[in-house]
């Protein structure tokens, strides 16, 4: 692991320890602290949503899905995990689930495959290697392999999280990675 | 290997999924064939810059009326204080996930491009940046001096081409990781460029590893 991995992802503990007690708080049905734990974590649950979803309106919906969500089930939150790591989880639970749903409902095959989605969409030419062209390039992939990217390079959940999140097969879920990086190199270099 | 390597076989070794046999060979062509080796370099980056984007995204204004208003709380608990009493502890959670929060967070969490930013009103956060930042580059000053070092020692297992190889990317990294410093000095609260800078040593830590690993094994 790279030594920003270890940087960016160690979660900071009196962060964590406060989330802890306000979660419990929640637990037993104060608004307000949970209120406090959505100050905190509103950005990453945000984040997590704009990126799988790749679209404002969606991520908007799902983000509130999972926080409803996280208040019907916190007391499923035994505290052996971070507040966060649970309610992330929980998020990216809720916006996969939505994909589920959406292709459940929807028959119409621009949104029931995998292939359609914007990968030959032209990307706005800026600098090379910008982030912001690495959030455009991203939020172009196929759903799949954006899903398998954000998860992975993003967010930094193993090959085996996600399989169990997402259901695929490790072997899916690696060719949907290198399928991923591959079409951000070739968009990023344009 | 006479084939290049394909961008699966690539990918996996990022992710360490090769077994020592496959792995020890793609090594052993990557220290010997520029093209795989850039191509490797390349993904590398882009899994450091996926890394280092920013954690956390400016929410919708009002989505927390939103939510509050689906929630079954037992009971009609309508908000005890209008909300813009509520902005102090609002800024104040930003706050303290600023500061509470790792390093690279603190350098990009404010100023996003796609909506204000509840942190990003907060002077002190910009405030804050540059002795992160020092801090940050020191620490990894102290790791990469240390790499260099074992390296040295066994430069000499690894073959001319390779040496040279990993000179040439450590030069093309350093002038990134140079540039990106000027432009930060003349721009102290860009988290573009910090997290460039940021990047940069990453990627220098990652090729230093890689290549005292290869000088380990030879
Ligand atoms: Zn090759």
């Amino acid at each position: 692991m790279s030594l920003s991995g270890a940087i960016v992802r160690s979660p900071s503990p009196p962060l964590a320890d406060e989330s802890a007690e306000l979660a419990r708080r929640a637990q037993a049905g104060d608004v307000a602290a949970f209120e406090r734990l959505y100050r905190t974590h509103a950005g990453h649950v945000r984040a997590i949503c704009l990126r799988l979803c790749a679209d404002g309106q969606r991520a908007e919906e799902a983000a509130q899905d999972a926080w409803v969500r996280a208040w019907e089930r916190l007391s499923t939150w035994r505290g052996d995990a971070a507040f966060g790591t649970w309610l992330h989880r929980l998020t990216v639970n809720a916006v996969l689930e939505s994909f589920r749903a959406e292709r459940r409902r929807i028959a119409r095959v621009m949104l029931s495959g995998d292939e359609e989605d914007g990968v030959d969409a032209p990307i706005s030419a800026s600098e090379p290697g910008d982030a912001l062209d690495l959030e455009r390039a991203i939020a172009r992939l196929p759903r799949g392999a954006r899903t398998v990217f954000v998860l992975h390079d993003v967010e930094g959940y193993r090959h085996s999280e996600i399989a169990t999140m997402t259901g695929l097969a490790e072997g899916t879920l690696r060719a949907q990675l290198c399928r991923a990086r591959r079409l951000l190199m070739e968009m990023l270099d344009r | 290997m006479t084939h290049h390597l394909d961008d699966q076989t690539l990918s996996d070794l990022l992710d360490d999924g090769l077994d020592a046999a496959t792995r020890t060979g793609v090594e052993e062509h990557l220290a010997s064939c520029d093209a795989c080796f850039s191509r490797h370099q390349r993904m590398g980056m882009l899994v450091t810059h996926a890394g280092a984007l920013p954690r956390t995204m400016p929410t919708p204004p009002g989505e927390w009326q939103q939510i509050r208003a689906r929630l079954h709380t037992g009971g009609s608990r309508a908000f005890a204080t209008p909300w813009w009493t509520r902005r102090g502890a609002l800024l104040a959670a930003g706050l303290a996930l600023v500061i509470a929060s790792s390093a690279v967070t603190a350098l990009v969490v404010g100023g996003r491009r796609d909506g204000p930013s509840q942190t990003a009103a907060i002077p002190a956060t910009t405030a804050a940046l540059t002795p992160r930042l020092a801090a940050l580059e020191y620490e990894y000053t102290t790791v990469t001096r240390d790499l260099e070092r074992q390296l040295a020692e066994r430069k000499h297992a690894l073959t001319p081409e390779t040496v040279a190889a990993v000179e040439r990317s450590l030069r093309t990294i350093e002038t990134a990781i140079a540039e990106a410093r000027v432009a930060l000095a003349r721009d102290p609260g860009s988290e573009t460029l910090a997290r460039l800078l940021v990047a940069g040593h990453d990627q220098k830590v990652e090729l230093l590893r890689h290549a005292t690993r290869l000088a380990t094994q030879s």
